[in-house]
């Protein structure tokens, strides 16, 4: 397995995807009980992700209703992972992000064929000059400028900004270095303060 | 902590590309940097503040986008859904693990049969020896053709 290393700070410093090498897994009992059968488990593992993996697949996609799909689709694998699940060697969390990303290109590509870009023309531009802006509005023209981003910046964005995930964690489930997780983050950050640059004070 | 001129100018420049990067809150940088870039935002309030609140309203801005929250229906086919996946999962590892070992378990055997008739030399094919007496005649065989060319030179040369 590749391990990247890592300066005395604790710094990455790797030309591959970054791995911990052995990671504390605040998920780890839950898997094992949900492995093991328990419905409890089950029912708290769903509590904690199903709103996380929602809010992931909405917010790459765009999407309410296919982001529901997604969720329900990362879940189901969880199940099946959970009882030959390999601790130590990733977070669940990681992975569970993993795979909702990968769904998420999937529906991209199939629904989408040109791409995300694609995306520009379903978005709505933003209420007209002369309206007020409401949270839900600015909500919105959020929303649509996430939208024309390209897919691994609006990713990067969405992972560690929404999903609140450390650059570690973030780029390994993206499967990228971290120093590439901050360019990506970077361009993606700047984009959108263009493209909000009314709202931005 | 005191920081030398060229730390204070590398940290700066480094704050930026954080606050750039990963929003105006250094709860959500890398831990790596954070001990470093707190010293310096510490140290220079004024630059900081300008640095950090650039990028403070642009989070601000982000978290106005809230997103949806799955449905009592989707949780409940998920939560259904989970004693039949666990259970296949755990048929298939058991399935993968016996084949595995059934595998194994016939290779060792093959290896316990076949081995002494490796080691045993009457158990292989006979192959018909090869004599120095053969060897000679072939090397004859081969080599005459080169002959020639030296015997016409040498008569050559006597003529």
């Amino acid at each position: 397995m590749l391990r990247p290393a890592t300066d005395a700070l604790g710094r990455i410093h790797s030309d591959g995807p970054a791995t911990p090498s052995r990671v504390d897994d605040p998920d780890a009992d839950l898997v094992r009980r949900v492995g093991a059968g328990d419905p409890l488990a089950v029912r708290a593992l769903t509590a904690r992700k199903l709103p996380r993996l929602t809010a992931l697949a909405a917010r790459v996609l765009g999407d309410a209703a296919e982001a529901e799909d997604i969720a329900q689709e990362s879940l189901i694998r969880a199940w099946r992972q959970a009882p030959v699940w390999r601790f130590g060697e990733a977070r669940f969390d990681t992975w569970l992000h993993r795979v909702t990303l990968n769904l998420c290109r999937d529906r991209l590509r199939r629904v989408r064929p040109g791409g995300p870009q694609d995306l520009e023309a379903l978005v709505d531009p933003g209420p007209a000059p002369d309206r007020g802006l409401e949270a839900r509005d600015v909500g919105d023209r959020v929303a649509a400028a996430m939208a024309i981003l390209p897919v691994r910046q609006r990713e990067a964005v969405v992972l560690c900004h929404y999903q609140e995930m450390g650059n570690i964690q973030a780029a390994a489930a993206l499967g990228i270095t971290v120093e590439a997780l901050e360019s990506l983050l970077s361009r993606g950050r700047r984009a959108l303060r263009t493209a909000l640059s009314d709202l931005v004070p | 902590m005191t920081l030398r001129p060229d730390s204070v100018a590398a940290t700066e420049a480094r704050v930026r590309q954080l606050a750039e990067s990963f929003g105006g809150d250094p709860a959500r940088w890398p831990e790596a940097d954070r001990p470093g870039a707190e010293a310096w935002i510490a140290a220079h309030p004024a630059e900081a503040r300008r640095l950090l609140d650039d990028a403070r309203s642009l989070d601000r801005l982000l978290f106005a986008w809230e997103a949806p929250r799955p449905t009592e229906d989707v949780r409940s086919r998920v939560q259904a859904a989970a004693p039949v996946q666990v259970r296949q999962s755990l048929r298939r590892s058991w399935v993968l693990t016996l084949t595995g070992g059934a595998a194994l378990a016939a290779a060792c055997l093959a290896g316990i049969v076949a081995a002494p008739r490796l080691v045993d030399p009457v158990a292989r094919p006979a192959a018909a020896p090869v004599y120095a007496s053969d060897l000679d005649s072939i090397l004859a065989e081969a080599l005459t053709p080169w002959e020639a060319p030296f015997a016409e030179s040498a008569t050559d040369a006597r003529s």
